[in-house]
């Protein structure tokens, strides 16, 4: 985590003398995992039922 | 990178329990991968004395060794002087040395990560008995000999623990290397110590040595060579020593262990301190046989000449390849020829082995840009690449150099000639910040002389102006340009988890809809309702898969860098990775199921300024393994129609069913491919208000026999972008009042098809100005008839009144005449 650049304010076109901001990468992947205890991120893209139909879609 | 933690509190306390630390370094340095606890490993280890040493009676190559371990192992077979039988065959077993005895019952550390590791007992060997065993290099794990036991080689007692006299009761945190891309120092120990000193607040000192002022060492031996640099922008200094009558022999037990602690090997006395250093530092440091590079250039001076290669030269690594270098690569050369891949890894012609008596040691500093190029291209990763890649400080060359020499020198040899090329070196300079500006970045509440004691523990230095602090990073931090990284120290030092949490006051608008993640959310809804599931799979494909699933290869992008080796095509369409998981998800017990992906395709032959277009498309299979097949009537083909109506809801009357044989794809590469997967038979391309959709059916035989796809089984894929053409906004008409009318009308046409027939009422109802629902009832063809008849039910109703028996037969009369007269059809 750190601070966003203000080059990268400037280039979005805001000023950095007035805005400023945090930046960090967050894998959502990793935050599902974290909350599920979910061992292996490789099971996301496994395609296995077993593992998905414990995951039913919120409406 | 591996970190031991007994290196670390060589340099700093560390106050924190193993649980506290990581924690921290989780939070403020960086993500843990893995820790491991050597102290299991290293286990039940005790430095003995051999007392006294003869040959074994039946075996000419064993001896007996009586040694005393200062009763210090318990259950043991003792002598009557307390002294323990162990049999060795090693050379150096001798009366009077100290050794590493491996009691019964503990565990070879060699085979500790084995499945079944060696565990040790009291047996006979030739008659004699062997209670465990005296330890060599190799069964100790911090070296590869084998030839005799190892000798201690530090103050020790009979007795003493061997892994803390060694160091070897260590933590090793291995913690992401892409933690640091932007932190060079903390690719070695010193930096790494230095910010665990100031995650806890504490100051921390670097070694004496470690300093920009470093004593000028004095040559006391004649050992001459030249440095030219014709590469002055990219390698900005070069630094060497040469050193005379060095011996070449194995490290101390030490050495080996610091070494072997983060997973590096033992090779020399010379190799391991340059690896020792630059695991220390972070500089990597590179040696030269002295006299390999004087022969190859003959009678002339020695010489190290940094420049590039010149066409056609070639080297070999010290890791066995053989490469031509680019012209722009960075190179070491003597007068004549090429000897190191600069900040990458020697070459053959100049390293050091066993009968190097004279080395030249180089503390380079490389351009980080131009060595990832170099690294990349010639496939070189090395413990030199990962720290140089990181931009190291060019002021630590020296300090770090004259460090490297005055250790090796406390064994043997003598200084010959240190030089050091370089223009004026890069300097960090001072940056002005007030406390407002930090505080008012970090939502904190600090102090100024707070905010200069957390950088001042790192070793910034900071003068304070009331409250405007003057800041300095020091000169192994490449990464401290502007106000805002010294915002980014004092706020990770600090710990952000100690900042208030507070929600901005701020007026937000909802945002707008995106359309496609719209669409994409629709088309989620309505098949996950349908008990369909959602699967994600790899964007990228194998080339097996796409052969088995008859897709044209040359299309589809070749990734340089996959992330697997079978994994190196970008997928031109979604269904084959569908298909690919129906077999294991049947094997899995499931017997009936739809799966479906919302993905994105590309290929070579769509792109928009050389930049590959991105097609988001919506695929289904539907399988149905042969136990419950017979649940389905009809062909497969109609159970994924149905899925296909979910998701086009209201807008099915809008969509038409084309012959897939005799459809052109020239234009629509993505399609091309997608029909190939497809039976023409069974198959349809799908038409939306004139736009080629997609394609839903049934596969070809081949590679339902490839992927083992079970007989019912079918599928579709449409491009979910032009699923936002189709109106969804209902319209709505107030209901009448008034009651409906219910006729079933019977019209025999030849070889209308049943879509134009339907529209064809459907619009003459609509013109009538009256409420209507049309329903299909029955299609019936009379026996030897080349007529059908297609039967409806028509309910209408007014606005303005009930419907009399006279205005039914007006509409049936205005039907009928139009029906006639467009499709010669005839009312029954």
């Amino acid at each position: 985590m750190g601070m966003i650049h203000p080059n990268v304010l400037r280039e979005a076109g805001v000023d950095p003398e007035v805005y400023t901001g945090f930046a960090w990468g967050v894998g959502l992947d990793r935050l599902v995992m974290m909350k599920n205890n979910i061992e292996d991120v490789r099971h996301f893209h496994s395609g296995n039922l077993s593992f998905l139909k414990q995951f039913g879609a919120r409406r | 990178m591996k970190i031991s933690l007994n290196w670390i509190k060589e340099f700093t306390d560390v106050d924190l329990t193993n649980e506290q630390l990581l924690e921290r370094i989780n939070a403020q340095l960086g993500a843990v991968e893995e820790t491991v606890d050597l102290s299991q490993k290293y286990q039940g280890i005790i430095i003995s004395k051999i007392v006294d040493c003869f040959p074994h009676p039946d075996a000419d190559r064993l001896k007996i060794c009586l040694i005393d371990d200062g009763g210090k192992q318990k259950d043991i077979e003792r002598n009557a002087d307390g002294l323990v039988q162990v049999v060795c065959g090693a050379e150096n077993a001798r009366t009077g040395i100290l050794v590493a005895w491996l009691p019964p019952g503990s565990t070879v550390p060699a085979s500790f990560e084995d499945k079944q590791p060696l565990v040790l007992d009291a047996r006979k060997l030739r008659g004699e008995t062997s209670n465990g065993m005296l330890a060599s290099g190799l069964e100790l794990d911090l070296s590869d000999d084998h030839k005799g036991i190892v000798e201690i080689d530090v103050e020790a007692a009979p007795g003493d623990d061997f892994a803390s006299k060694y160091d070897l009761d260590d933590l090793i945190i291995d913690i992401e290397n892409k933690m640091f891309t932007h932190r060079p120092d903390c690719f070695g120990v010193l930096g790494v110590a230095r910010e665990l000193s100031g995650i806890q607040g504490l100051q921390f000192v670097s070694p004496d040595w470690y300093s920009e002022e470093v004593e000028q060492l004095k040559p006391t031996g004649d050992l001459p060579f030249k440095v030219q640099n014709h590469l002055k922008e990219l390698v900005p200094r070069f630094t060497a020593a040469s050193i005379a009558n060095i011996e070449i022999q194995p490290s101390s037990l030490k050495m080996q262990s610091y070494l072997s602690r983060i997973g590096m090997k033992s090779i020399n006395n010379v190799v391991d301190i340059t690896n020792f250093m630059m695991i220390l530092t972070a500089q990597p440091i590179h040696a030269y046989d002295y006299d390999k590079l004087k022969k190859i250039d003959g009678s002339q001076e020695v010489g190290l000449i940094v420049r590039h290669a010149e066409k056609g030269e070639k080297i070999t690594l010290l890791n066995g390849k053989t490469i031509e270098p680019s012209s722009s690569d960075m190179m070491v050369a003597s007068n004549s020829k090429l000897v190191c891949l600069g900040g990458a890894i020697g070459g053959t012609e100049a390293d050091v082995d066993e009968s190097t008596k004279n080395i030249i040691l180089e503390a380079a500093n490389w351009d980080m840009y131009q060595l990832r190029r170099t690294s990349m291209k010639h496939g070189v990763f090395t413990d030199a690449v990962t720290r140089f890649n990181k931009g190291q400080s060019q002021t630590q060359t020296m300090p770090v150099l004259t460090h490297t020499v005055n250790l090796l020198l406390q064994s043997s040899g003598e200084l010959g000639q240190i030089t050091d090329e370089h223009e004026e070196l890069k300097q960090n300079q001072s940056l002005e910040v007030s406390a407002d500006f930090i505080n008012k970045r970090l939502g904190s509440n600090l102090g100024a002389d707070q905010m200069a004691k957390i950088v001042k523990n790192v070793e910034f230095d900071v003068q304070l102006n009331q409250d405007v602090l003057s800041i300095k990073a020091p000169f192994w931090r490449t990464d401290i340009d502007i106000k805002e990284d010294i915002v980014e120290e004092i706020g990770r030092l600090y710990s952000y988890d100690k900042l208030r949490q507070t929600l901005p006051k701020r007026s937000i608008n909802p945002s707008i809809n995106e359309g496609n993640l719209d669409i994409n959310q629709q088309l989620r809804l309505a098949l996950s309702s349908a008990g369909a599931n959602e699967l994600l799979t790899y964007n990228f494909v194998s080339k097996k898969l796409m052969e088995i699933t008859n897709q044209n290869i040359d299309i589809a992008y070749e990734l340089k860098n996959a992330l697997s080796p079978e994994l190196n095509y970008y997928r031109t369409t979604v269904l084959p990775n569908l298909l690919e998981k129906v077999h294991a998800n049947h094997k899995l017990g499931y017997s009936k199921f739809g799966l479906f992906e919302l993905g994105k395709v590309h290929n070579k032959n769509e792109t928009t300024d050389d930049l590959p277009n991105e097609r988001s498309v919506v695929s289904f299979v539907f399988s149905a393994d042969d136990k419950v097949d017979n649940e389905y009537q009809g062909a497969p083909y109609f159970q994924a129609k149905k899925y296909l109506s979910k998701i086009v809801g209201g807008k099915s009357d809008a969509l038409k069913f084309t012959n897939l044989d005799t459809a052109d794809f020239s234009s629509n590469p993505w399609l091309e491919n997608l029909s190939k997967l497809f039976i023409g038979s069974r198959s349809a391309l799908v038409m939306l208000h004139n736009e080629k959709l997609g394609i839903i059916g049934e596969y070809q035989p081949s590679i339902k026999r490839s992927l083992k796809l079970p007989k019912f089984c079918s599928g579709f894929e449409l491009d979910a972008s032009l699923l936002t053409l189709a109106d969804s906004s209902a319209s709505y008409k107030p209901l009448s009042k008034f009651q409906y009318s219910e006729i079933d009308v019977t019209y025999s046409v030849k070889d209308t098809p049943y879509d134009k027939l339907v529209k064809s009422i459907g619009r003459e109802l609509k013109n009538t100005g009256l409420d209507y629902d049309l329903t299909a009832v029955d299609s019936y063809r009379p026996e030897a008839s080349e007529m059908i008849n297609q039967t409806f039910r028509i309910r209408l109703a007014s606005t303005q009144r009930t419907l009399s028996a006279e205005d039914i037969k007006q509409v049936l009369e205005r039907l009928d005449g139009a029906l006639s007269e467009q499709l010669f059809a005839v009312r029954v």
